[in-house]
């Protein structure tokens, strides 16, 4: 099956891995904004990834630019991880409601995403272990 | 009484009427054309599927019930393809085993 | 119609329901303040609503398939992002203050009356408990939209 390659090692991986650790860094700057809630002059963080990720948009499903794609994830992967989080512009203070809204977004964002990505793997376990498993 | 009869007739065909497509095709053509129609259509249930979670990933198509079916079309096919081919590979091997 | 957008627009009525509580708790902890800080008495406060940035019509059309440009972009935008939730501006209220006569009192005008704002306690606690009833209605929209969401988890998980 010439759709196996892709799956097991491509650019779908690298995606799902740069998106989980976009999904960490948001829960690190939710959990930072609501534990700073009433802390004077705190101005809300939020995650470097996502202007990053939303640069990906509209590439992801044209399959010639995989190897493009995987360069600029993995790429993204490395330089955030030492800065992850940075103020928020949007926001001048934090706002309870609204950061309770992010966390249950991205616990679900994260969520699916593990679930996707496991049921994706689990169809290469099948075409693998032959259906005897 | 025909009235009656007739009445209970019409939920049976429409149910017969919604028999699915994909499994009528085999009478019609032969077995390895339709093998292979099914591994094509494994190949592309599971492409769709692929860049569907791509899309989730980055934040382009939140539709979490529709990457989900997505998938589930993807394995069910696989399966359905994985288990023909036992079964094809068993009938050949039970063949060979004949004492001639 | 993306999941993230209805968790947006019911974040963006809760934000609303709190501003609101804090308004009715500014005007009921004023209640008798006669000299503010620029001099005047305090000037009771409400919450006017704008239903959102964009007309009907966009957001529908948004919602349908077109371009996802209700506020943030899928998962990665930020929190205030709702175009299409309510927005709410907090004005000054049109209250006449209310006028009691005290000569002893050291805001006393010419006639000995003190200016107290208008804040009518009453209607300011009827107020609370009306947005607490729409905060918990939120609430559970966003509770049902989640669970909604962890069910389509469940997809093909049932062996």
């Amino acid at each position: 099956m010439s759709q196996i390659d892709p799956i097991l090692g491509g650019a779908t991986s690298q995606l799902v891995s740069v998106a989980l650790d976009a999904a960490m860094a948001r829960h690190a700057a939710i959990a930072a904004n609501i534990a700073n809630a009433d802390t004077p002059g705190y101005h809300p963080m939020m995650a470097r990834f996502d202007q990053l990720v939303e640069e990906l948009q509209g590439r992801v499903t044209d399959r010639t630019q995989d190897a493009g794609i995987m360069r600029d994830a993995q790429r993204m992967q490395e330089s955030l991880r030492s800065q992850p989080l940075v103020a928020d512009p949007s926001a001048p203070q934090v706002e309870l409601d609204m950061q309770m809204a992010e966390l249950a977004k991205n616990t679900l964002q994260y969520q699916a995403l593990l679930t996707a990505q496991g049921k994706l793997m689990s169809l290469a376990e099948l075409a693998i272990g032959e259906g005897r498993m | 009484m025909i009235d009656p009869v007739s009445a209970i007739g019409v939920p049976l065909e429409a149910v017969e009427s919604a028999a699915p497509s994909q499994i009528a095709q085999a009478p019609t053509t032969d077995f390895a054309t339709w093998l292979a129609q099914q591994v094509e259509d494994v190949n592309s249930k599971v492409a769709q599927a692929d860049l569907q979670v791509r899309q989730l990933a980055v934040g382009e198509n939140t539709n979490i019930h529709e990457v989900m079916i997505s998938l589930e079309k993807a394995r069910l096919s696989m399966e359905l393809v994985v288990q023909v081919r036992n079964k094809v590979l068993d009938a050949y091997q039970n063949m060979m085993q004949m004492q001639v | 119609m993306d999941i993230s957008s209805i968790f947006d627009i019911s974040a963006a009525g809760m934000n609303l329901e709190r501003q609101r509580l804090e308004v009715s708790a500014l005007n009921l902890a004023n209640a008798n303040t006669t000299r503010g800080a620029d001099g005047l008495p305090f000037t009771p406060l409400q919450v006017v609503v704008r239903p959102g940035a964009k007309s009907f019509d966009a957001v529908l059309t948004a919602l349908n398939g077109g371009a996802v440009g209700i506020g943030d972009s899928g998962w990665g935008g930020g929190a205030g992002g709702a175009g299409s939730g309510p927005v709410g501006e907090v004005q000054a209220a049109d209250v006449p203050p209310r006028q009691v006569y005290e000569p002893g009192h050291p805001d006393a005008d010419a006639n000995g009356f003190v200016s107290y704002p208008g804040v009518n306690p009453v209607s300011e606690m009827v107020h609370l408990i009306a947005v607490t009833r729409a905060y918990e209605a939120n609430v559970r929209v966003f509770n049902a939209g989640r669970s909604m969401a962890m069910k389509a988890l469940e997809i093909g998980s049932g062996r």
